[in-house]
């Protein structure tokens, strides 16, 4: 029955996609529940880098799905609160960002070596999936960016995969721009200190 | 302590290399199974919410109007309309 609401309330959305996400909110604001286009159209432009994100911040594929599920429900229920005072993307990540702390509380309680081990090995199958992705490069970014503190993680995941400038960060994380910029160059440091570790890499290309 | 703008530039640059060899910032495959899925959640909880809110918000009117029809019949039980 709900799939049937869900095709009777969504029609042709040709021509949302050149609208900007800010024109697409306001649709979203004024159409709901009863149109779901422009909801969709959101989610088709959002969905991908909001699970992917997840996955990279809580290093958990299945968590990262369940979250992602919650974050674009939560779009639903609370769009209507987004007063456009930043851009949609910097609010969409700041649900994100809370999503994934309060599940990480979750996973800190229950992880233990073997199920980051196996966790691991899922991230590297969902690597090898992806046709885009340098699989073996991938992967070892991966276990690289695993084995830091969960707060670098998520600066480099919403610098280098989301895109956001230092100053969306800093309204996502809500911290101000020098403490972001701080924390994004420990971030990269410890990165590098791990990535050079795993890889044996000729150090000279950090020079 | 201000990190020094040409290091911290440096250092980024370095690092969005490594990213983006690694695909990092590809463009994803839209996933539409993942989206019917929110959807179909989302309408689910705004229905459930409304029928929740319905039944609440009714159950103290049909509480109210089933102690008047009640108070009521007795108040009046001796009139006879019988015509």
């Amino acid at each position: 029955m709900v799939e049937a609401l869900r095709k009777l309330a969504t029609r042709d959305v040709s021509g949302l996609e050149e609208l900007s996400d800010e024109k697409v909110v306001e649709l979203c604001k004024q159409e709901l529940p009863d149109d779901l286009t422009a909801y969709r159209e959101l989610l088709r432009r959002y969905e991908g880098l909001i699970v992917n994100t997840c996955n990279k911040i809580l290093n958990s594929p299945s968590d990262a799905e369940e979250v992602g599920q919650d974050v674009m429900i939560q779009i639903f229920h609370k769009i209507n609160q987004f007063e456009g005072r930043s851009l949609f993307k910097t609010w969409l990540y700041k649900i994100v960002h809370n999503y994934c702390n309060n599940r990480l509380s979750k996973i800190i309680r229950k992880r233990e070596g073997s199920e980051k081990y196996e966790d691991l090995e899922a991230q590297r199958e969902l690597s090898r999936e992806n046709e885009h992705v340098s699989q073996e490069l991938s992967a070892d970014v991966q276990e690289s960016i695993a084995e830091l503190k969960e707060k670098e993680r998520e600066v480099l995941t919403l610098k280098f995969m989301s895109g956001l400038t230092i100053q969306e960060i800093a309204d996502v994380l809500e911290l101000g721009l020098s403490a972001t910029k701080m924390r994004l160059y420990r971030a990269m440091e410890s990165f590098k200190e791990v990535y050079i570790q795993k890889k044996n890499v000729d150090t000279s290309f950090y020079e | 302590m201000e990190i020094n703008n040409e290091i911290f530039a440096k250092i980024e640059t370095q690092t969005e290399h490594i990213f983006k060899s690694a695909g990092w910032n590809a463009e994803l495959v839209i996933n539409y199974e993942r989206i019917d899925k929110a959807v179909d959640r989302a309408l689910l909880e705004h229905v459930m919410r409304d029928t929740s809110t319905f039944v609440f918000k009714g159950f103290g009117a049909a509480l109210s109007g089933l102690s008047a029809a009640f108070f009521g019949s007795a108040i009046h039980s001796d009139v006879n309309y019988r015509a």
